[in-house]
């Protein structure tokens, strides 16, 4: 499915609105390696490709087919593409179970010739698939920056803004999973899958509910990466707009969350947690214990963060005496050495790089990730951060810097460092580092 | 499948809260001593039996919070009042009578949640359970760590562990946890348990109310 050679695009069309356009040019913008079949029965050439009538016609093997027909037309290409010995099908197309009745009676139709042919289907209701990895977008928007989080969701907004958040601050994504309708292919197959993909580091879940909750926990349990989970449909009135949204049973939520307990899944609160703690999770190192220290230019934005430490367990611990004594020498007569290590507001990057370096190599015993609070203009922090770079994370926050910390915040991010645009988010990232490291 | 519960199922009725803590009984789970009455004679006989102070509660097949329905009657004192409250209580089920304890109150229950199967829950107990909402959830089954663990998630756990008194018999909770998960892991008939209040002391615990629902 995810690591498909050759695709055939089913409704592929020369019109630039449809969708059919969309994916067959994503695919090939997005540098498709294999061979790419367009199918349309009216259309002799699209974007420069040979166009087939349908599936039987094309000579070579096909791995995956993506299906963007109208829906009464899916069944009948889905059988020729059990004829045809594809066994991965993606179904775009809308008009299924989510609308019921008949809806209902053609998605169970597609899941008996699925069945007959042995072809597994993600969909129908999606929007698509994507792994960077294989330079396969087979969905939209093209996204094609290669990174380490693989985004399954049931919402196609959710994961398209997830996706586009990781292109825009530069880290980009293992692979984009369009759940839809779920008909076959679902979360517990797609945990198993990426568990084992060599390419994922973090596994981010949007969904609405699970069919079956024990086969979700016992593969979340197995897995050996950390799986972040956002599921709405806390209150009555959000449960009710999950059915009517993807008929999804949401189900009580304190059990869901006794299940995520139990499973070792971190569970996001909100949009915001879900990216955060994915990219925290992906982008910094283990983490082995709760105390912290903080070196800031702001006091205002470090004790933010003390208080968001402080209620989820972790120690914000006193600077030992002879830390503060070496910080003595590098630091200026007014600068504050309790924790937090605040430099105060004509603080410069040489500074930060003496303080965290001493940091570091005075309280390797006592202290087990340094948050940096960046909290004023200043330059060349990225070269200060990336330098300071350990086996220790180094959280770091930048806030109030203006034009300086926009271009040095990207300089980070370049190079894989994750930055928090707020101390409480920047804090929170600890946070859902200490849930998965324990 | 247990007995209980097959008769209980075949009557087409839940099981009494005698039946209840019988069952209770079979899986080791420590319940307040009881006896059941048919006649007045029997429960002066029972109620001497304990010593004054009892409790008296009337016996239902439909599941109901007794207490909503004044089908509890606390601290009786004399044999007068074991009478009065029999004759207002009794049924074809008899009335339940017991000793009359205090304790830390617990609350402990389960239920089969159709995504996840059977989910033990703990917390606060007594009247007010949904007010203060002081609950915490884990799938059956679970191992005694996970257990201390739901355990101290609650605020009464803070009690349990000794605030301004001795420290309660938390490894007493914890057993009774792990037997309640295995009770709802065999026997799936049972849609909802409640133990409320299960009574803490230092030296043991002890389920003073139960309620299934089939």
């Amino acid at each position: 499915m995810f690591y498909a050679k050759s695709i055939a695009v089913v409704g592929a069309s020369p019109d630039a609105r449809k969708l059919g356009h969309t994916i067959l040019k994503n695919l090939i913008d997005g540098g498709f390696k294999g061979e790419l079949y367009p199918i349309n029965p009216k259309a002799d050439e699209i974007l420069g490709k040979k166009v087939y009538r349908n599936l039987i016609e094309i000579e070579g093997e096909v791995d995956l087919a993506v299906i963007v027909v109208p829906s009464k037309f899916v069944p009948s290409v889905l059988e020729d593409a059990g004829k045809k010995g594809i066994r991965n099908v993606v179904i775009i197309t809308g008009g299924f179970r989510e609308i019921g009745g008949e809806g209902e009676k053609l998605e169970n139709e597609l899941l008996e010739i699925a069945k007959k042919y042995g072809i597994r289907v993600i969909g129908p209701n999606c929007q698509g698939i994507n792994n960077t990895h294989n330079s396969m977008c087979a969905s939209w928007p093209l996204i094609t920056k290669k990174g380490k989080i693989a985004i399954i969701s049931q919402s196609g907004t959710v994961s398209a803004a997830f996706a586009d958040w990781l292109e825009v601050e530069n880290f980009g994504l293992s692979c984009f999973v369009s759940l839809g309708n779920k008909s076959d292919v679902n979360e517990v197959d797609l945990i198993e899958f990426f568990s084992n993909d060599e390419n994922t580091k973090v596994i981010s879940l949007y969904i609405e509910g699970v069919k079956d909750g024990r086969a979700f926990m016992n593969v979340a349990k197995e897995c050996k990466k950390p799986i972040v989970v956002l599921k709405p449909g806390v209150t009555e009135r959000g449960k009710k707009a999950v059915e009517s949204h993807t008929k999804s049973m949401a189900g009580r939520d304190e059990v869901f969350e006794a299940a995520c307990k139990q499973a070792k899944i971190i569970r996001a609160r909100d949009f915001e947690e879900f990216y955060d703690f994915s990219k925290a999770l992906a982008y910094l190192p283990k983490l082995d214990g709760n105390r912290v220290l903080i070196v800031t230019s702001s006091g205002g934005a470090a004790i933010l963060a003390i208080d968001v430490l402080e209620r989820h367990g972790f120690n914000v611990i006193y600077t030992p005496e002879e830390l503060k004594e070496k910080l003595r020498e590098v630091t200026p007569a007014h600068a504050i050495l309790d924790n937090p290590i605040d430099l105060t507001g004509d603080a410069n990057a040489e500074m930060y790089k003496d303080v965290i370096e001493l940091s570091i190599e005075l309280s390797q015993d006592y202290v087990d990730a340094i948050l940096v609070v960046l909290g004023d203009p200043i330059e060349g922090a990225s070269e200060v951060i990336e330098q300071c770079w350990n086996e220790k994370p180094i959280v770091v926050c930048y806030t109030g810097g203006g034009e300086v910390e926009r271009e040095e915040t990207k300089k980070m991010q370049s190079k894989e460092i994750p930055v928090f645009s707020t101390p409480e988010r920047a804090a929170k990232a600890l946070v859902a580092l200490r849930w998965y490291y324990g | 499948m247990d007995e209980i519960i097959k008769k209980a199922l075949e009557e087409n009725r839940f099981p009494t809260e005698a039946e209840c803590r019988e069952l209770l009984k079979k899986y080791g789970i420590p319940v307040l001593d009881y006896g059941v009455a048919y006649s007045e004679k029997e429960a002066l006989k029972i109620a001497k039996k304990f010593g004054y102070p009892v409790v008296l509660k009337m016996l239902n097949i439909k599941g109901l919070h007794k207490s909503e329905v004044n089908g509890v009657r606390l601290d009786v004192r004399s044999d007068d009042e074991v009478v009065k409250h029999f004759n207002e209580l009794k049924s074809e089920w008899g009335v339940l009578i017991s000793p009359m304890v205090k304790g830390l109150e617990l609350f402990v229950g389960a239920f089969q949640d159709e995504q996840f199967g059977a989910v033990i829950s703990f917390g606060t107990g007594g009247k007010y359970v949904e007010v203060y909402k002081d609950v915490s959830f884990r799938i059956a089954p679970f191992d005694k760590n996970e257990a201390i663990k739901m355990i101290d998630e609650t605020k009464v756990s803070i009690i349990l562990r000794g605030y301004r008194d001795k420290p309660k018999n938390l490894d007493a909770v914890v057993d009774l946890l792990l037997k309640l998960s295995k009770l709802m892991h065999e026997n799936p008939e049972i849609k909802e348990v409640d133990l409320n209040p299960t009574f803490a002391f230092d030296d043991r615990i002890t389920v003073a109310d139960a309620r299934f629902i089939l």
